[in-house]
């Protein structure tokens, strides 16, 4: 994340809801979500969704490049890069992106994940066209100097000391566990950066970066909310249509060799009052029926109070007051192309052995294996999931619709999957879940994670 | 490695950079109108208040009630509150605690139950069919709570830790700190419980606390989405239109330090120094809060402020410098600003952050960073009134401080109506550098020589 904490928590806080419209009486409804998606002669893939019930439009450039993909030499660099994008372009001085957005009333940010980097903006709807503009800006003039590269390290280095080094359970689990849990570098590295590979990044470095990856064809622009079609078309056209078109970078071999025999890492952490365990298995791969089934397999299991595991290891046992996870820790089962993991991570005290947490899990994940769901334990993983969606639609900022559309153009190029979601889960039978359970949370399938607590050290004052 | 060459190679065909006259931006066009979903706010005989607010497009409905206590009503045990809160969710009315959390899920939703300072909110976020099971649930849970001492130790631990994780946190010890100077011995001084505390804690305790502190004439529930407005208020009727009234909360006034404290904390070996400056300022409720809240929003309310601008985009001594106006409901707020800055770069980086102060409050604003300010102002609260969550946060907070019924609708004029002589007299009466307390939690072996030598804090007095 390019922004600090407080705007991510501004973000979160505006995302719950929905946008206003005369009330009407309600109806279960599928979720309906207007897709329209073409390219442009370069490649650029193009999603307009609209919806008019508030005087806003949300704007998103997704590019395919992430945390996995960033340059071997040179970790941390894909989300260095990131924060140059807010930095010069041919027509813009620093700065004054941001202030085309925020001043016009918007909010922004860019992020870095997996497999994607984005850039978005919520605004007013009559800011509309700077905010294409900008994005065209960004894609097609990024200005590089040293001294903006000399200045994002150092805020670079900042945000790593603020979220990880300076923080109890900083690096828990979300940087330690995909290190532990693969084996192939893709997915194995740290992709906040080692500070000697921060510091060494060029110029150089970032302008092959950009020319390999900031290319239209290897992009997808999302338009989501209020706007009128035929003019936005054409503005779009005349900010994006003129790029040079160029091939997108090939996807280097991430994959990941089948899992046979436990993994295990331990790391201390000097600032934790209390240890902390976090499990975690490879998903199946995206779009096949035992992902779906993977899908509900989290929601039974891990998601809400309602959860399995929470009422084991939270209710029952009495470990832990939350027990945090789900499918891809930096996001959610749709918006990261794999190799996934999905992981569970609890913070407890120090009377109680990480092996009788691991015996109660593995007893929970048995009982999947071995009896069917009840149809009514199925149906509510489902509603869950569908009102998460109605969510998604109707947020105030629509970030969340924006991820999913672009994750979809970007991965599977179809963005109108979303309106199919809930019908791929509804294809899931208990049978297959159970033996999705089977096939993959076996306990040879499983990585853990043990964070020692060393921070016995209170804080004093003289 | 052989992606890399190849990009290299790249780069040399393209070496020159393109000459290219400045293009200015295309304008904003003409701004479409917004009117806020108009709601409808009534009374039932027992002085419960009700709002409904139709919002939203999707099928979704949120239903939160909120309840004027919280940590106001700790007394001696810090976070009583929020042990309460938590053992609303251990069952209610003919559900165990199992039976809720099942229930709220097959309704789309979860149960969330949480304790403020000044108020403690019981919501669930449901699918519109469900609307009326919902009120159903949260009338359980706040009138027929069931209070299980068997859980009550497990809840116990679970407090003890989230307390021992939020005190390893530099934040958290800052914020903890910065509280005490402010507020002393009033329970806004008291942000976190102290494991003698919480295990003074007894069941009566949490009992008692529900006994006293819940009642339908100190409670607000607020609905908001899509939903049959005559079967909701029905529903609101039959549910909560016999709940007791409770008696009135308690008024606690607070009055925060003025003092100019400088509070060092040791935290050896801390690559960071957290930052935690403020002082007490007026409520919503006083004219001038607005010019108050865009000088704070100059300052560092944005991605944009100066102090943003010049700590982190020019310095890069930080990821960020943040300010903000948190009010309480006793007509009182505090200004606070918030950054964790590179350590060795701490003294140069406080020098700076008075320095910005002392710009705000003698310079003259530039029209052009006024309007840019106001337009994040009113373009944000527009993107907030756009959910049903933001628009229920926005309506809790008018009635926790009392703001007239219009102050939500002519917000953004309000916010317009701002000059810029207006927002430096907001800065220069109420952001005094010489009233207000900074904490500073880092490696003090590193830090105190310079710190003690620093002009900006001349006078101070260092704890």
């Amino acid at each position: 994340m390019r922004t600090s904490w407080w705007i991510g928590w501004l973000l979160a806080t505006l995302c719950a809801g929905a946008a206003p419209l005369a009330a009407s009486t309600p109806t279960p409804a599928e979720i309906s979500v207007p897709v329209e998606y073409y390219r442009l002669a370069n490649g650029l893939r193009v999603v307009l969704s609209h919806d008019p019930t508030a005087p806003t439009v949300t704007v998103a450039m997704y590019y395919h490049v992430g945390f996995r993909t960033e340059p071997r030499n040179r970790t941390g660099f894909a989300h260095l890069f990131e924060h140059l994008m807010f930095e010069e372009t041919t027509n813009l001085p620093k700065g004054e992106a941001d202030k085309l957005i925020n001043g016009n009333g918007g909010v922004g940010n860019g992020s870095t994940r997996f497999d994607f980097t984005n850039y978005y903006e919520v605004v007013p709807s009559n800011a509309l066209e700077p905010v294409l503009w900008v994005e065209a800006e960004r894609m097609r003039g990024l200005v590089l100097s040293e001294a903006s590269l000399a200045n994002q390290k150092d805020v670079v280095k900042n945000e790593v000391r603020v979220n990880v080094l300076n923080r109890p359970y900083g690096a828990f689990p979300w940087i330690d566990l995909p290190q532990a849990a693969n084996r192939n570098w893709y997915n194995a590295h740290n992709f906040y950066g080692e500070f000697a590979d921060i510091d060494a990044a060029t110029l150089g470095d970032v302008r092959a970066f950009y020319d390999s990856y900031y290319v239209p064809a290897n992009a997808v622009l999302v338009v989501a909310g209020d706007f009128e079609r035929a003019p936005l078309r054409a503005s779009i056209e005349r900010y994006f249509g003129a790029l040079p078109a160029r091939a997108a970078p090939a996807r280097p071999e991430v994959g990941e060799a089948p899992q046979t025999t436990a993994r295990s890492a331990t790391r201390t952490d000097a600032l934790a009052p209390r240890p902390a365990l976090a499990f975690g298995y490879h998903v199946p791969p995206r779009n096949t029926p035992a992902w779906y089934a993977f899908g509900l397999i989290d929601q039974i299991l891990l998601q809400g109070e309602d959860s399995r595991l929470w009422q084991r290891l939270v209710k029952e046992r009495g470990y832990t007051d939350a027990v945090d996870g789900g499918i891809n820790l930096l996001g959610n089962m749709f918006d990261d192309e794999g190799p996934t993991l999905w992981a569970g991570s609890l913070v407890h005290d120090p009377g109680v052995a990480d092996d009788r947490i691991l015996a109660d899990v593995d007893q929970v994940i048995g009982r999947l294996q071995t009896e069917l769901v009840a149809p009514a334990e199925l149906e509510r993983a489902i509603t869950k999931i569908r009102s998460a969606l109605y969510d998604v639609a109707g947020s105030a900022t629509r970030f969340g619709l924006v991820d999913l559309l672009a994750s979809f153009a970007l991965f599977d190029d179809d963005p109108a999957r979303i309106n199919r979601l809930e019908a791929e889960f509804r294809r899931v039978t208990p049978e297959l879940l159970r033996q999705t359970a089977r096939d993959y949370l076996a306990p040879a399938q499983r990585t853990t994670l043990h964070l020692g607590a060393g921070g016995t050290r209170p804080a004093k004052t003289p | 490695m052989r992606r890399h060459l190849t990009a290299w190679i790249a780069l040399a065909a393209l070496g020159v950079g393109p000459v290219v006259a400045r293009e200015a931006p295309p304008p904003v066009g003409p701004p479409r109108p917004f009117q806020l979903p108009v709601n409808s706010t009534f009374e039932l005989d027992n002085g419960l208040s009700v709002t409904l607010v139709p919002a939203g497009a999707v099928p979704k409905v949120s239903i939160v009630l909120a309840l004027r206590t919280g940590n106001i009503a700790d007394g001696a045990k810090t976070g009583l509150a929020d042990l309460t809160a938590a053992m609303l969710k251990e069952g209610a009315g003919s559900h165990n605690a199992a039976a809720l959390s099942r229930l709220a899920a097959d309704m789309g939703g979860a149960l969330e139950a949480s304790a403020g300072a000044d108020e403690t909110t019981i919501a669930v976020d449901v699918l519109s069919e469900r609307a009326s099971d919902a009120i159903a649930l949260i009338a359980d849970v706040v009138r027929r709570p069931r209070l299980p001492e068997n859980e009550l130790a497990r809840l116990k631990s679970d407090l003890a830790r989230q307390a021992a994780i939020a005190r390893s946190q530099a934040q958290g010890v800052a914020g903890d700190a910065f509280a005490h100077l402010l507020w002393g011995e009033h329970p806004y001084g008291r942000t976190l419980p102290t494991e003698a505390g919480i295990a003074s804690m007894t069941i009566a305790d949490v009992r008692g606390f529900v006994a006293r502190e819940f009642g339908a004439a100190r409670a607000h529930l607020y609905i908001a989405g899509r939903f049959d407005s005559d079967a909701v208020t029905r529903a609101i009727r039959a549910q909560f239109g016999d709940w007791a009234r409770g008696a009135p909360p308690a008024r606690l006034p607070a009055t925060g330090s003025r003092e100019r404290i400088v509070k060092l904390i040791d935290r050896p070996g801390a690559q960071q120094t957290t930052l935690l400056l403020g002082l007490p300022v007026p409520g919503p409720m006083t004219p001038g809060f607005m010019s108050l809240s865009l000088a704070n929003a100059v300052l560092g309310g944005s991605l944009l402020s100066r102090l943003n601008l010049n700590l982190r985009e020019e310095k890069g001594w930080t990821y960020g410098v943040h300010t903000q106006i948190a009010p309480f409901a006793a007509g009182t707020a505090s200004w606070v600003l918030e950054t964790d800055i590179n350590a060795p770069d701490t003294a140069p980086a406080i020098s700076e952050i008075f320095r910005e102060l002392e710009r705000l409050r003698t310079e003259p604003l530039p029209a052009e960073e006024l309007r840019a300010t106001q337009n994040f102002r009113a373009g944000n609260f527009l993107i907030g009134a756009s959910g049903r969550g933001g628009l229920i946060a926005q309506l809790a907070f008018c009635d926790l401080q009392n703001l007239p019924a219009d102050w939500l609708t002519n917000y953004a004029a309000h916010v317009y109506a701002v000059t810029p002589e207006q927002l430096e007299n907001a800065a220069a009466s109420y952001l005094d550098p010489n009233a207000m307390t900074l904490v500073i939690v880092g490696d003090l072996a590193k830090l105190r020589p310079a710190l003690v030598a620093l002009p900006a804090l001349k006078g101070a007095s260092f704890q």
